[in-house]
């Protein structure tokens, strides 16, 4: 029985690709304040699962963001996404992405935001730079920043620690904690046990495309 | 347009722009391209300078034509819809698409550049058709290239229609597969109309004058009202188009973006390679294209086989793993593309059956006629052309026939002196697979020829006879396909490209083109048969 008040809810997911079910029968639902870490082993169907979340591969199921169909402008208005390569415009410096994003979100405060994301990255002295010639752990942090700059209720990032170094994966699962206690709901993917201790998160396993649910680490530094 | 696509298409279209303009300043150099449009400019002034007026102009009844053609294209598209015409890159998905932005103002850039490519196109042939029509038709059709524009656009406009109500049963697909269907109506229905008014005598000239309700009617008219019909299509087709995205894109296009942009982006990696000169890649990106497409289609077989074959034991030779790597691609592929394969195998092996035939057979001693009838001899035997050029040139084509067959049946190529096994092993193991094909499909060509022959009032050959043919067909069946699979195990290039296939002929008929040549024409069998024991032995 979905919740009311969630979020996301998701009922009976399932993703069929070539013939075979990558993800099937899923079922689970996000309220406001979840910090969720979906793990799995390499292709367990993590990034498939939440690109059928937002409707980026075809599925049968029902999925609700904000109590609206994925695709709708109001369910969109809900959500940001990160996917685990960075899409980034070539031809737009950082600051001109922060612009952008503010302005397509409709968010004008999300550019000082995601300015002082970058800040904390350590890349303030690279905002008028174009991104191509950035490494790929100094993009993985422009693209987050774009994403933690917006504030969304619904939050879904797929493999965001991956090419970030050590003190850059801290500050993102302190960012991440203070945006759930904001009553922000996070799901992100990993597959590193290690994620389980940095962040105080109800970790969803998935497995040979069934989803189990643990019991949130009591070891984070939430 | 939204502030936000506004100020993200005004940097990077111009900043896109401008890399492109300074990347073709240097690779090419823009006097050198100046140098070629002047070219361009002068061959075409002296070719319409060239253009002469008929005295007596072609019929009308061409342009009729062209316009139910047309219309059948306007019909095909009832039948399409299973793909986007544009599609979004990856940024734009990511970044624009699933933002809360109107999708008519993420894609419209794509949409009016690809609409603009399409109306140039057409507008440059109408515009040919208006400087043509005067000379050769004797009518004037100033108004072609705009009406051109405008129906292709309206037929660019349709087919993204039906793409946005394929299978979609919400209020925007339907409306969106109703206008496409009322747009295809109109195109049709007027057109069939105004051909039958043109072409038919004894119309009154004023019910004639209807004709101009067809939207290509100023193919042949030349008042300006021609242009109220492709105006009105394009119109419709281009509100219905912005209608079908206000809300948001068909359920399928985010994912099929992804999987063509990466279809495209890998076309594009292989025309630039092509270009810069590097070979290989070509077969592995040819899977990974199948693969991809298969998968975005949901086909049974794209992620995990739906067939395969048992493997070797592990004591067996290593050929033998090779083999069975080959026939399971073979195996596993579509029936309708086993089905082609086989067909193509079996016109083959009766290509190659024939030329050895030919071979085989013993040539005259002498002519039966006189030499300028080039009759006598023809007429007399059907292995007429044994010993002769013309019998050569005949086994080259039934060796490429050959050579483009044994392509699909010997796999996948495999990285030179990159495994440990020998160059005869990775021969054989490639070789036999295709070679049991061609054993199967003997089996059908044999009979084949043989109706063929009776057909043609042959005799059929006694067994002493068929048994010289196969040994030939034998010798150059074998020598074509390790030729081929040795030349583009040795160079790098896949079988499948014409280079191996073209060498491998030329190998099959080199004894034939040149024992004839010199004469010696009974020296034929024996070697092809050396030379088949050659290629088997040089270690590539």
């Amino acid at each position: 029985m979905a919740e009311t008040s969630a979020i996301l809810n998701v009922t009976d997911l399932t993703v069929r690709l070539g013939g075979v079910a990558i993800v099937e029968e899923v079922t689970f639902s996000l309220v406001a304040g979840d910090l969720n870490l979906l793990i799995g082993p390499n292709g367990a169907g993590k990034s498939t699962l939440l690109r059928a979340l937002v409707g980026l591969l075809p599925s049968s199921g029902d999925v609700e963001i904000a109590g609206r169909y994925p695709a709708s402008i109001e369910a969109r208005n809900a959500y940001v996404f990160v996917p685990d390569e960075p899409a980034l415009y070539e031809d737009l410096t950082l600051a001109e992405h922060t612009r952008f994003n503010a302005l397509i979100y409709q968010r004008p405060e999300s550019e000082e935001k995601a300015l002082a994301w970058l800040e904390t990255f350590g890349l303030t002295a690279k905002v008028d730079e174009f991104p191509g010639t950035h490494s790929r752990g100094m993009r993985q942090k422009l693209s987050l920043a774009l994403a933690l700059g917006l504030e969304m209720p619904l939050t879904l990032l797929d493999e965001p620690f991956n090419g970030l170094d050590v003190e850059a994966q801290e500050l993102l699962a302190e960012g991440l904690s203070r945006h759930a206690k904001g009553g922000g709901a996070v799901l992100l993917t990993g597959h590193q046990r290690e994620l389980e201790s940095l962040l105080s998160a109800r970790v969803m396993e998935l497995r040979e495309g069934q989803l189990k649910v643990k019991a949130p680490s009591q070891s984070g530094k939430r | 347009m939204s502030a936000a696509i506004s100020y993200l298409r005004r940097r990077t279209v111009w900043r896109s722009l401008h890399t492109y303009r300074v990347w073709v300043g240097r690779a090419i150099g823009w006097w050198s391209i100046l140098y070629l449009i002047f070219w361009l400019v002068v061959f075409a002034l002296s070719g319409a300078e060239m253009v002469t007026t008929l005295a007596q102009p072609l019929p009308l009844s061409v342009p009729y034509i062209g316009t139910l053609l047309v219309a059948l294209l306007f019909l095909g598209l009832l039948t399409s819809g299973r793909a986007p015409a544009v599609v979004l890159d990856r940024r734009d998905l990511f970044r624009a698409a699933l933002a809360p932005s109107v999708p008519w103002d993420v894609i419209r850039y794509r949409v009016n550049l690809r609409r603009t490519l399409v109306a140039v196109g057409a507008a440059v042939a109408g515009g040919l058709w208006s400087f043509i029509a005067p000379h050769y038709f004797h009518v004037q059709a100033p108004w072609a290239a705009p009406a051109a524009a405008l129906v292709a656009v309206a037929y660019f406009d349709s087919g993204w229609l039906r793409y946005a109500g394929h299978r979609r049963t919400d209020p925007v697909g339907r409306a969106a597969r109703t206008a496409a269907l009322g747009i295809v109506s109109v195109f049709v229905v007027t057109s069939v109309i105004a051909a039958w008014l043109g072409y038919v005598d004894g119309i009154p000239a004023n019910v004639a004058s209807f004709a101009i309700i067809a939207p290509l009617a100023a193919l042949t008219e030349a008042s300006p009202l021609v242009l109220i019909v492709p105006a009105l299509l394009a119109i419709a087709a281009n509100t219905a188009v912005r209608r079908s995205l206000l809300e948001r894109f068909p359920p399928r296009f985010a994912a099929q973006s992804l999987v063509l942009t990466q279809l495209q982006a890998m076309r594009t990696f292989q025309v630039l390679a092509g270009i810069a000169g590097v070979r290989g890649g070509q077969e592995a990106d040819a899977g990974e294209r199948a693969r991809l497409l298969a998968a975005l289609h949901d086909r049974p077989g794209a992620t995990r086989p739906t067939r395969s074959l048992r493997p070797p034991g592990l004591d067996q030779p290593a050929w033998r793993a090779i083999a069975w790597r080959t026939a399971s691609e073979l195996y596993r592929r579509p029936r309708f593309a086993q089905a082609r394969a086989l067909l193509l195998t079996i016109s083959a092996a009766t290509a190659l059956l024939a030329a050895a035939q030919v071979m085989s057979a013993p040539a005259p001693t002498a002519p039966t006629g006189p030499v300028l009838d080039g009759v006598g001899a023809a007429a007399a035997s059907p292995t007429t052309f044994a010993g002769t050029f013309a019998g050569a040139l005949g086994v080259l084509l039934a060796a490429f026939l050959t050579a483009r067959a044994g392509a699909g049946l010997v796999g996948p190529g495999l990285v030179r002196s990159g495994l440990p096994i020998s160059a005869s092993d990775r021969s054989r193991g490639r070789t036999t697979p295709a070679l049991l094909v061609f054993a199967v499909a003997t089996l059908v060509a044999v009979p084949l020829l043989s109706l063929v022959r009776s057909a043609t009032g042959g005799a059929m050959p006694d067994p002493s006879t068929l048994l010289m043919t196969l040994m030939a067909y034998a010798g150059l069946l074998l020598t074509c396909l390790v030729a081929l699979e040795k030349y583009s195990s040795w160079s790098g290039a896949p079988a499948t490209r014409w280079e191996p296939q073209v060498v491998a002929a030329l190998l099959v008929a080199l004894p034939m083109l040149v024992l004839v040549a010199f004469g010696a024409p009974s020296w034929v069998m024996p070697v092809q048969f050396f030379l088949l024991a050659v290629v088997w032995l040089i270690e590539v």
